[in-house]
């Protein structure tokens, strides 16, 4: 029986811009189990993003209660979440992930340096995954001498490498042309089958949904399908 | 961290050489500024006692506001003992003054004629550095009388010619003696050369009928101790003498001086604002260019804490090497200027303050060490709270607002 990871209910997200306010999330419940490989799809300014910041805890809902392996996370402080997220969550972004000034090694090795683990373990965790993700070559490099599916992996390694409960990642393919998304999303996939990385996406890539398990449609900032496919279904 | 930060430092390297280059050049700049004033504000105030005739000034009470010609020192040896005798003493000059009128066919020149040692005056006024035709003063010489270039053209006289003194002695009653023109001194100074006239001690004092007396002894002292040995003197000779410092003597002087300070520390105030605004503004581009790997680095889990404490890190990074360099550089001008000096005699030709002329004009410079201090401090200080707003701007963004900045 997996667990549950993720528990939103009754999430509410308004920005006040000035006089205006916009309703970004109209009240999503959504429950993701350990294990998945899902993805929160819609329209542009359906929610996705917004969504996916609350469940990161990098954005303050207006409302609602947010679990994050069983954490209320919308309590909490700002560094009392800035330590959550290190040890919890991983993150890839749609594009500069990476900090310029740092080789993709030394990328890849941030989150756990954070950690305070040691230099010869964090060699231990990272140099296996980067000659997995097809890096092995190239850890040395800074981000610029990398092409963009290059980065996204680094990314990847990063955000994977600290073993945390869930991976989120907003759009990763958009900056990438098909064959590089490709490749990463079947990277990120058999990381999933093989070492069990939940990984929640927010997307509109087709690309991404033919990989899910799950797809999870947003709408005007309300959740309007939920659907799990088979895994029959899917090979 | 501390790597990142200084990597972070070298990445965007145009605008990190252009701001350490503008924090270097106020500093240095703000370094220099403050030697060249220090040296010229030392500079008036030496200058200003050596026309004053000496840091310390002796004559009979009431010489000076009335500078009258019986106003003297009946008896100047119990003063030339005790300045012998006190402590911080460097030099003295013994003197006799005669308010009088020089004539010859030609022409009448009011003015002060000063019996002088030029030995002694060689510490304090050194008028002989100016001569410029006979001698000045030798000892040989009889009734001589050294005049100022402008008082020798309007008394039409050369050396060798005849003037005549008329004076009141200190009896009150009225002299008549002749003197014979043996130097001509210019100083540059029109003021000062149309009215100098210089003769010997004995000479002065046989003119007037007052052998053995003296009108004002001129003490040099060095400059921060004047007051002390005017105390001491003060202290030795009670108030059977008229002792005054010369910035006592002269106000006027003093006034200006301060107000050239005064000048000297807007300027630096306006240095050191240039060198906040460059630094806050570089920290601001900074911030504003990086809002998004801010938020991304506390998306993957650095607290607001450690993202302001990257921020200072740069900063600090970038002030030490800024004020390396501008400590070099500013030290490099001061030793040269203190070492050659700037000529400003083409700039300014001779100028002339207050009646006291600025002869040599030249700028130095001198380190006023704990004055530089502060102004290390104080640019240290300013740079890194220039850093403060940014670096609190920066951990005020939740990493979502952060990430969509450039989105
Ligand atoms: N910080 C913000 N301030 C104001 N409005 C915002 C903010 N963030 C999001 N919004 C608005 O909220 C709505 C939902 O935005 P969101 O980014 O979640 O959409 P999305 O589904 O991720 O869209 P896209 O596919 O374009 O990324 C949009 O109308 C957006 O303009
Ligand atoms: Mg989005």
């Amino acid at each position: 029986m997996a667990e549950t990871i993720i528990n939103v209910t009754g999430a509410r997200r308004t920005f006040v811009q000035g006089e205006v306010e916009v309703h970004a999330l109209r009240g999503a419940d959504l429950k993701v189990e350990s294990g998945e490989f899902s993805v929160l799809a819609g329209p542009s300014g359906s929610g996705k993003t917004t969504l996916l910041n609350l469940i990161g805890c990098i954005d303050e809902a207006t409302a609602g209660t947010i679990q994050v392996d069983g954490r209320d996370v919308t309590s909490m402080q700002r560094t009392e979440g800035a330590k959550f997220r290190l040890d919890h969550i991983g993150f890839v972004f749609q594009a500069y992930n990476l900090l310029p000034v740092l080789t993709a090694y030394e990328n890849a090795e941030f989150v756990l340096m954070l950690q305070g683990v040691p230099a010869a373990k964090r060699k231990e965790i990272v140099e296996p995954l980067m000659r997995r993700v097809g890096l092995g070559d190239n850890m040395h490099r800074k981000p610029h001498q990398l092409s963009g599916g290059q980065q996204q992996r680094v990314a990847v390694v990063r955000a994977i490498a600290s073993n945390p409960s869930i991976v989120l990642a907003d759009e990763p393919t958009a900056n990438l042309d098909s064959e590089s998304s490709k490749a990463l999303l079947d990277l990120m996939l058999e990381l999933n089958r093989e070492q069990g990385v939940t990984f929640l996406f927010a997307s509109h890539d087709q690309m991404v949904m033919d990989h899910a398990r799950r797809i999870v449609r947003l709408d005007s900032g309300k959740i309007v399908a939920d659907e799990h496919k088979n895994d029959e279904e899917e090979e | 961290m501390f790597a990142v930060a200084w990597r972070n430092l070298w990445r965007n390297s145009t605008r990190s050489i252009v701001s350490i280059s503008a924090i270097a050049f106020s500093y240095a700049l703000f370094l220099v500024t403050m030697g060249i004033s220090d040296s010229s504000y030392t500079k008036m105030e030496d200058a200003a006692a050596d026309s004053a005739g000496g840091s310390v000034l002796i004559h009979a009470p009431g010489y000076w506001d009335s500078r009258m010609n019986d106003i003297v020192m009946t008896d100047p040896n119990p003063a030339l003992a005790a300045v012998k005798s006190t402590a911080g003493v460097e030099g003295s000059a013994r003197r006799v003054l005669i308010n009088g009128l020089l004539s010859t066919s030609s022409g009448n020149v009011a003015t002060l004629i000063q019996g002088v040692d030029p030995e002694e005056e060689k510490l304090v006024q050194n008028a002989g550095q100016y001569l410029k035709e006979g001698t000045f003063l030798t000892g040989d010489e009889e009734d001589p009388l050294v005049l100022g270039s402008g008082a020798a053209h309007e008394l039409n006289v050369k050396i060798g010619d005849r003037v005549v003194l008329t004076a009141t002695n200190p009896d009150g009653d009225m002299e008549r003696a002749l003197f014979h023109v043996t130097g001509i001194i210019h100083t540059g100074s029109r003021q000062l050369d149309d009215i100098a006239a210089y003769t010997s001690i004995p000479a002065a004092q046989k003119s007037i009928s007052m052998a053995g007396q003296l009108t004002q002894i001129g003490i040099v002292a060095p400059r921060d101790a004047r007051h002390v040995v005017k105390d001491r003197l003060v202290g030795a000779l009670g108030d059977k003498y008229e002792i005054m410092t010369w910035d006592e003597a002269m106000p006027e002087m003093v006034s200006l001086i301060e107000m050239d300070a005064a000048f000297a520390n807007i300027y630096g105030l306006v240095v050191f604002l240039v060198v906040v605004f460059a630094v806050l503004n570089t920290f601001m581009m900074i911030v504003m260019e990086r809002i998004r790997e801010f938020g991304l680095l506390s998306a993957i889990g650095l607290t607001p804490k450690q993202v302001a404490a990257l921020l200072v890190y740069e900063s600090l990074l970038m002030a030490l090497v800024a004020m390396t360099i501008g400590f070099a550089v500013g030290f490099g001008i001061h030793s040269y200027i203190h070492a050659y000096g700037i000529d400003l005699t083409a700039i300014y030709g001779d100028v002339e303050m207050g009646g006291v002329v600025m002869g040599d004009w030249r700028l130095r410079s001198e380190v006023n060490v704990s004055r530089w201090i502060g102004a290390t401090v104080g640019v240290f200080v300013l740079t890194m709270s220039a850093t403060i707003y940014p670096a609190y701007k920066a951990a005020k963004l939740t990493p979502a607002q952060a990430m969509r900045f450039f989105q």
